[in-house]
């Protein structure tokens, strides 16, 4: 789905290169690194708005550089790491703005649209909190609407900036846990970057780790502890 | 439910600009009748001089108060939802000055080139364009929401300079002239300019809603509209250009008007309750326009005792609403 060659990230200068990747539907990869490696050079290299550093990088056979500005959200969608929240926008109308890239000039939503969005919002439980205003909404239910909105744009690839950094240990679980469910059911490729590494293992993630010794990113495809993530990102 | 809400204020908008039109149309000095409306506005020549008056002043004066309220509403809504920033609007950010500019270079050097009476539209809405586009410039680099309207403040101060220079050297009628301009005013339309006063308005309005979902998709800021497909050197440009035909069209017939472009949008999101561009742009005018026509019904009943300037009083009104935003939102 996602193919890495020879890919250099970074910004100014090159933080880290990926030789040879592929990620594959149907996972959660966890990404982890120390605190200014790259994770966030990396996922926004794919969204493009970082650009490429060096090397290719393949969407599901296409170079990224030949995928069209229209066709990009169609095919990724990303997750930051906290909404704030919006005085006067309710946590539907929010969601729904991930049907963007589907909707006409007017952002009109069809039937279609409609049906989309009500279908991830009873799929995350967030049904009774749908017509809030974002900014009168706790921070896990805020993340969950965020992932919402990236779920509806219906994109393969889902890419997530430390979507718990801002939640407790109830709200981390069970965002971890719906991530690998909707990976599984709906065949989607997400990529989540977070330093909580006891989940992965708890979860058995598949972790992409950005080792710090080599300034290589390194597949473990399923850790069997902290101790062994750890000592390649330290 | 929430829709009911805003047909609600819709309706109830509507309602209330209608009363204070007719108050509007028959509060001046010398009384008229609702017979010497309905001759200004149906009969083909042969006026009365009641009828004259009518037509040539009452009317243009409500057309041009009901235009510039809800032009410089909507302009406002534009740069705010742009800017993502409560205290955008025309006047504060300095689009209107760019306006200024051009329009005193034109009535104070007498030149040719700029002299006719389109020539000055057109002249103060390219000025508010070019402003449009610098403060967009300085927006790219300014993270504060308040360095940003400091900026604009220092753009107005930079060109009132230059304006005082262009005054200076300007005879005694050009300066009168530019005088009374600068306190604004809506008494300076004539009859002859409503059809492209009114055919510039409307098409400005319908540009807007053209913009519904690009604003919509601003609301949660610019990097996740990017992330979702939005061209932002497009948006940008277009929303700029919008704001720039209100502004410079509105600024040419009346003058500054200040405040107007900063409060309306921020009452119309409170009483509204939406972030939907569609039934702010609605919400915008109609409140914008209403805010003006009131602010020139109270102007015109209190002529006997004392000669308000339109732009004195929405500054009375409107500068201690900022203050007020400022306590509130901004800190």
């Amino acid at each position: 789905m996602i193919g890495f060659k020879n890919t250099l990230i970074g910004f100014k200068a090159s933080l880290f290169e990926i030789e040879n990747l592929d990620l594959f539907p149907g996972n959660l990869y966890l990404l982890a690194g120390k605190n200014g490696t790259g994770k966030t050079t990396f996922l926004k290299t794919i969204m493009r708005t970082v650009p490429l550093h060096g090397g290719s990088i393949q969407i599901k056979g296409t170079d990224l550089k030949n995928i069209e500005s229209r066709t990009l959200p169609l095919l990724v969608a990303f997750v930051e790491s906290r909404f704030v929240g919006i005085p006067f926008l309710s946590l539907k109308e929010y969601i729904a703005l991930g049907r963007a890239p589907h909707t006409n000039a007017f952002g009109r939503l069809t039937p279609k649209d409609n049906d989309k969005v009500d279908e991830v919002i009873s799929l995350l439980n967030l049904s009774s909190y749908q017509d809030k205003f974002t900014d009168e909404l706790s921070d896990g239910i805020r993340q969950l609407g965020a992932i919402a909105k990236a779920l509806v744009q219906e994109a393969p690839i889902l890419l997530l900036d430390e979507p718990t950094a801002f939640l407790d240990f109830e709200n981390k679980d069970l965002l971890m846990k719906t991530l690998k469910e909707i990976a599984l059911s709906q065949n989607k490729c997400i990529i989540c970057s977070s330093h909580d590494l006891d989940l992965s293992i708890e979860l058995a993630l598949p972790t992409l780790a950005v080792s710090s010794e080599e300034n290589k990113l390194i597949l473990l495809d399923s850790p069997l502890n902290k101790q062994e993530i750890i000592g390649l990102i330290c | 439910m929430m829709k009911r809400r805003i047909l609600f204020y819709l309706l109830l908008a509507t309602i209330l600009l209608l009363v204070f039109s007719i108050l509007h149309l028959f509060v001046g000095q010398i009384s008229l009748s609702s017979s010497d409306f309905f001759g200004a506005v149906f009969k083909n020549g042969n006026y009365s001089n009641e009828e004259i008056l009518m037509r040539e002043f009452r009317i243009p004066r409500l057309l041009m108060a009901i235009v510039a309220g809800g032009g410089l509403a909507l302009a406002g809504m534009l740069m705010q939802t742009l800017f993502n920033n409560p205290l955008a609007g025309p006047y504060v950010l300095g689009i209107n000055s760019g306006s200024s500019l051009l329009v005193a270079l034109s009535i104070l050097t007498g030149s040719t080139f700029l002299g006719s009476e389109l020539s000055l539209v057109f002249s103060a809405i390219v000025g508010a364009f070019i402003f449009g586009l610098l403060i967009l410039l300085f927006s790219l680099s300014v993270k504060s929401h308040l360095s940003l309207l400091l900026i604009g403040l220092m753009l107005g101060s930079f060109t009132s300079a230059l304006v005082s220079i262009l005054e200076m050297g300007a005879g005694a009628e050009q300066f009168k002239a530019f005088a009374f301009w600068g306190m604004g005013s809506l008494q300076q339309i004539e009859l002859s300019q409503i059809s492209i006063l009114m055919l510039t308005f409307l098409g400005s309005i319908g540009a807007s809603f053209l913009l519904v979902k690009p604003l919509n998709m601003l609301v949660i800021g610019e990097n996740s509209a990017v992330m979702l497909g939005l061209s932002l050197r497009k948006t940008r440009i277009l929303v700029i250009a919008v704001t720039a035909l209100f502004t410079g069209l509105i600024t040419a017939f009346c003058g500054p008007i200040a405040f107007v472009g900063l409060a309306v949008p921020n009452i119309t999101k409170l009483v509204f309750r939406t972030q939907q561009h569609a039934w702010l742009i609605l919400g915008n005018v109609l409140i914008g326009a209403l805010f003006l026509v009131v602010c020139d019904v109270l102007i015109q009943s209190l002529e006997s005792l004392i000669h308000l300037p339109l732009n004195a009083l929405t500054s009375i009104i409107g500068a201690p609403f900022v203050i007020f935003i400022l306590l509130k939102k901004v800190r």
